[in-house]
C-alpha cells in the first residue's frame, strides 16, 4: 500500500457548454439571491443598522417585538433543542463503536448455504466461480441456471 | 377546531424542516467530532491489520459508453486482493462485447451475462453467486470508484463485526449545468448530513446503491436483493437492519457518479426514489412489529412525516393559487404564499446554514466545494417544491404498485451533459 501520497485527481466533467448557457445560469442564480435578499430585507436592514456606527444600537430601524417572536418560535426551538440533546446522547453512546479499530468478525456465509438459497448445489456454485465469462438465466424467484460458459451471441447479450 | 387546524398546518410546514435541519447539522458535526477527528486523511488510508479479499460487483445495462472507463478505474483500485465482476443485464447495446473484451484485458475481471434483462436487483443476485469472497462492494455501471474506497470499506468492517453493510460517499462528476451544480450541494447538505446523523443514531434509511459494501452473510440474512421493489438499495437496507445487522456511512469511500442534468431526467429519478422509498416502508412495516426494531420505527416515522410535510406544503401553495380564482371561498385550508415572508425567510436562512455546515465538512474530499454555495440559492426556491411534488405523486403510485408485482427491469437514466 502506498502511504502519504497525494489524493487522486477528481474526475469531474466540465463540458464546454455554450457561453450563453453559462451567462444564463449565473444571471438566474444572481436573481435567485436577489430574491432571497428581498425576502430577508427587513432582517438584513436591522442587522446593518445595528452594526453600523454607532455600533450595537438601532438608529433608523425599528426593533421587532422580540417577545412576540420568541413566543411564536419557542415551541420549535425547544423541540430542536430536544432533538439536538437526543442525537448528542447517541453520539456519546456510539463513541466507542465508532472509534474502534478492531472487532471480532462474524463467520462468513457458507457456500453451501448460499447455493441452497439460490436453488443450486455447492459443486455447481464452485464451478460457476471458476468461469471467466458465462451466461446465466435467473428468474424472479432467484433460481439460477447456467446457459453456457462464455457469452451467447444474441441481441440480449450484445 | 378550525383555528387549531389553521395554526397547526402552518406550524408543521415551518416546524418540520426547521427542527430537522438543526438535528441533521448537529448530527453531521458530532459525526465529524466522534468519528472523524482522529481519522487519517481521505487520501491516506492506514495499513490494515489484514486485507480480506473483496468482490466488486458492477451491474451494467446499456453501459457501452461507460464500461471501459469504469473498469479502468476499478483496475487502478489500491487494494491487494480483489476481483471485479461485470454483470451484463441483457444490454441491447455493445456492453456485452466490450465486457468480454475487457475480461481478456483484465485478469481479475470476470463477466456474467444475463440471458435476458432482469433488472439491477437480480443482476446483483447473479453477481453475488459468482463472487468468490465474503465482502462485496457494489457500484453502478457508470460510476468511478475511488482507488482507496475498498480499503476504507474493509477497514470499517474490520472495526465493527456488527456491521452488515456500509454506504459510501457518492460525489457528482457532471457539473456543467445549473442542475448538476445544484445537486453537488444537495448531496452534501442533505444526503451526507442525514447519513452522518443516522449513523450516530444507529439506523440508516438507505445505503446509496451507487456505492455500497456488504457482508454476504448479512445479505443472506436480509434475503438478498429483491426485484419486487423499485429501489433495491432502500429495500436491502431495511431488510438487513430488520435481520439484526447495523449499517453505517463511510464518507471516505468515494465514488464519482453521473446525475441527471435535465429537468425531465431529474424528475423521473426523484419520482422513482420517492415511489421506491414509500413502497419499501409500506411493504416492510409488518416485519418491524417488534420492540427491538424501535430505531427503525423512528426512521420510518420521520419518513412518513416528510411525506406528510410534502402534502401539507403543496396543499397550502395550491390553496394560495385558488384564492385568486372563483373557487377561493370554497377552499378551507391555510394558504401559503410562494413569496416567502417571516417564517419562510427563517427557513431559507436555516437551509443556507445547513448547506454551509455540510460543505465545510466535505471540504476534506473536495477543497473547492465551498464554491457551490452560490448555486444553493435554488434549493429553497425551487428544489423543495420539486422534491415535495415527487413525494406527493410517488405515494399513490407506490400504493398502487403494492398490488402489482414488479418486473424489475430498468431503463437507462439521464446521465447529464457530456
Amino acid at each position: 500500500m502506498k502511504i502519504g501520497r497525494l489524493p487522486a485527481e477528481a474526475p469531474i466533467i466540465r463540458t464546454a457548454v455554450p457561453a450563453w448557457m453559462r451567462i444564463r445560469d449565473v444571471a438566474m442564480t444572481f436573481g435567485a439571491w436577489l430574491l432571497i435578499g428581498y425576502f430577508l430585507r427587513e432582517g438584513l436592514y436591522l442587522a446593518y443598522d445595528y452594526f453600523r456606527t454607532p455600533i450595537f444600537e438601532l438608529t433608523t430601524a425599528t426593533a421587532p417585538d422580540w417577545g412576540e417572536m420568541w413566543g411564536r418560535l419557542r415551541g420549535f426551538v425547544l423541540l430542536a433543542a430536544t432533538l439536538v440533546a437526543w442525537i448528542t446522547f447517541w453520539a456519546l453512546d456510539s463513541r466507542a463503536r465508532l472509534q474502534a479499530t478492531h472487532s471480532p468478525q462474524p463467520l462468513p456465509l457458507l457456500d453451501s448455504t448460499h447455493a441452497a438459497s439460490m436453488g443450486l448445489h455447492e459443486t455447481q456454485l464452485a464451478g460457476w466461480r471458476l468461469a471467466k465469462v458465462q451466461t446465466v438465466d435467473i428468474n424472479l424467484a432467484r433460481r439460477v441456471t447456467m446457459r453456457q460458459e462464455g457469452r451467447i451471441g444474441n441481441g440480449g447479450a450484445g | 377546531m378550525r383555528d387549531l387546524f389553521y395554526s397547526m398546518v402552518p406550524g408543521f410546514v415551518f416546524g418540520y424542516p426547521f427542527v430537522m435541519a438543526w438535528y441533521w447539522m448537529t448530527g453531521g458535526l458530532l459525526h465529524r467530532i466522534v468519528r472523524g477527528w482522529h481519522e487519517p486523511r481521505p487520501g491516506e488510508p492506514p495499513v490494515l491489520e489484514s486485507y480480506p479479499p473483496v468482490s466488486i460487483l458492477v451491474p451494467c445495462h446499456n453501459e457501452g459508453a461507460n464500461v471501459r472507463e469504469v473498469f479502468a478505474a476499478l483496475d487502478a483500485v489500491d487494494y491487494p486482493h480483489f476481483e471485479m465482476i461485470g454483470i451484463n443485464d441483457g444490454s441491447r447495446d455493445d456492453t456485452g462485447a466490450i465486457l468480454d473484451e475487457l475480461a481478456a484485458k483484465y485478469e481479475r475481471l470476470r463477466v456474467v451475462h444475463l440471458a435476458t434483462n432482469r433488472g439491477k436487483a437480480l443482476a446483483l443476485d447473479a453477481g453475488a453467486i459468482a463472487a468468490r469472497h465474503e465482502i462485496l462492494v457494489a457500484i453502478d455501471g457508470d460510476s468511478l470508484l475511488d482507488r482507496d474506497a475498498v480499503t476504507w470499506f474493509v477497514r470499517r468492517f474490520l472495526s465493527d463485526g456488527t456491521l452488515g453493510a456500509l454506504t459510501g460517499n457518492p460525489r457528482i462528476r457532471n457539473r456543467s449545468s445549473l442542475l448538476g451544480r445544484l445537486q453537488v450541494g444537495e448531496y452534501s447538505a442533505i444526503v451526507g448530513l442525514i447519513k452522518r446523523a443516522q449513523t450516530l443514531f444507529g439506523c440508516v434509511f438507505t445505503v446509496s446503491g451507487v456505492v455500497c459494501a456488504f457482508r454476504k452473510r448479512a445479505l443472506h440474512d436480509g434475503g438478498w436483493w429483491s426485484p419486487a421493489t423499485l429501489t433495491d438499495d432502500v429495500d436491502m437496507t431495511w431488510r438487513i437492519q430488520i435481520a439484526g445487522w447495523t449499517i453505517a456511512y463511510e464518507p471516505k469511500a468515494l465514488c464519482w457518479i453521473l446525475m441527471p442534468e435535465k429537468l425531465g431526467g431529474l424528475w423521473r429519478q426523484r419520482l422513482r426514489w420517492s415511489e421506491g422509498g414509500t413502497q419499501t416502508v409500506l411493504r416492510l412495516a409488518p416485519q418491524m412489529l417488534h420492540r427491538r426494531h424501535w430505531r427503525l420505527w423512528l426512521v420510518w416515522v420521520n419518513y412518513l412525516l416528510s411525506v406528510l410535510w410534502s402534502y401539507a406544503m403543496l396543499a397550502g401553495l395550491l390553496a394560495w393559487c385558488l384564492k385568486w380564482t372563483p373557487l377561493g371561498p370554497l377552499v378551507h385550508y391555510p394558504a401559503f404564499s410562494p413569496v416567502t415572508q417571516g417564517w419562510g425567510a427563517l427557513l431559507t436562512v436555516t437551509y443556507l446554514l445547513q448547506a454551509s455546515v455540510s460543505l465545510m465538512l466535505d471540504r476534506r474530499f473536495e477543497q473547492q466545494i465551498m464554491r457551490v454555495i452560490f448555486w444553493q440559492a435554488w434549493y429553497p426556491l425551487f428544489f423543495w417544491v420539486l422534491q415535495a411534488l415527487t413525494a406527493v405523486i410517488g405515494v399513490p403510485r407506490a400504493i398502487l404498485r403494492l398490488t402489482r408485482p414488479s418486473t424489475g427491469t430498468w431503463v437507462s437514466p439521464d446521465r447529464g451533459v457530456r
